[in-house]
């Protein structure tokens, strides 16, 4: 999947922002099972990186000053 | 088991909101098989569910294009929620973690299983709602 319009980008800078919170969220808190966490954060860590990933393809393609935050 | 019918898709070409249980064998013949594509999807998603039992999860939903209308769609988008034992069974754990061919597996505790199923998922890159399957375990 690709991000076709500024619509769907400013979707998934809202996504990313989300996700980017909850991750900050969770590596403040303590975890009852250090495993899961680690499995939690690498989980929603592969989804921020994909939608940055998504975000640089995007505004690289149309020429865009912005920079995934 | 026989959870009903998974709804029709809407004019978008996504199931209706919501999350929509249903036994792999329901999902299979409802998404898995229009095409090979979508065959070997589906055969894939059936060894997850058969991990996923293994290794003590509770919940496992998928979505993304595979439950969409799109005759060709990407990977499998799945959502793992893992029981309190895990991890229950070391090999099964290992294989989940290896992957599996066209499955895109998120494993997260409760909160962060909510927060995917009920806002991230929810909603396409347009922020068009879109319903999702559990697949029962």
């Amino acid at each position: 999947m690709s991000i076709q319009n500024d619509l769907e980008l400013a979707v998934t800078r809202k996504k990313l922002r989300l996700l980017e919170e909850r991750v900050a969220a969770l590596r403040r808190q303590e975890a009852p099972n250090a495993h899961m966490r680690e499995l939690t954060l690498r989980s929603l860590m592969s989804l921020v990186n994909q939608l940055r990933e998504e975000i640089v393809r995007y505004t690289a393609g149309t020429g865009a000053r912005s920079i995934p935050h | 088991m026989d959870l009903g019918m998974i709804p029709a898709f809407n004019d978008d070409g996504y199931l209706p909101a919501g999350v929509h249980r249903a036994t792999l064998d329901e999902v299979a013949a409802r998404f898995g098989q229009q095409s090979e594509w979508r065959r070997v999807r589906a055969q894939s998603l059936g060894w997850l569910v058969d991990l996923a039992r293994r290794a003590g999860a509770l919940r496992l939903i998928v979505n993304g294009s595979f439950t969409t209308d799109r005759p060709e769609p990407n990977d499998v988008d799945c959502v793992l929620l893992m029981g309190p034992e895990f991890p229950r069974g070391a090999q099964a754990e290992e294989q989940l973690q290896e992957g599996l061919p066209f499955i895109e597996l998120k494993i997260v505790e409760a909160e962060e299983f909510a927060f995917l199923v009920d806002d991230f998922f929810a909603t396409d890159r347009r922020d068009v709602v879109k319903g999702m399957i559990e697949v029962v375990l």
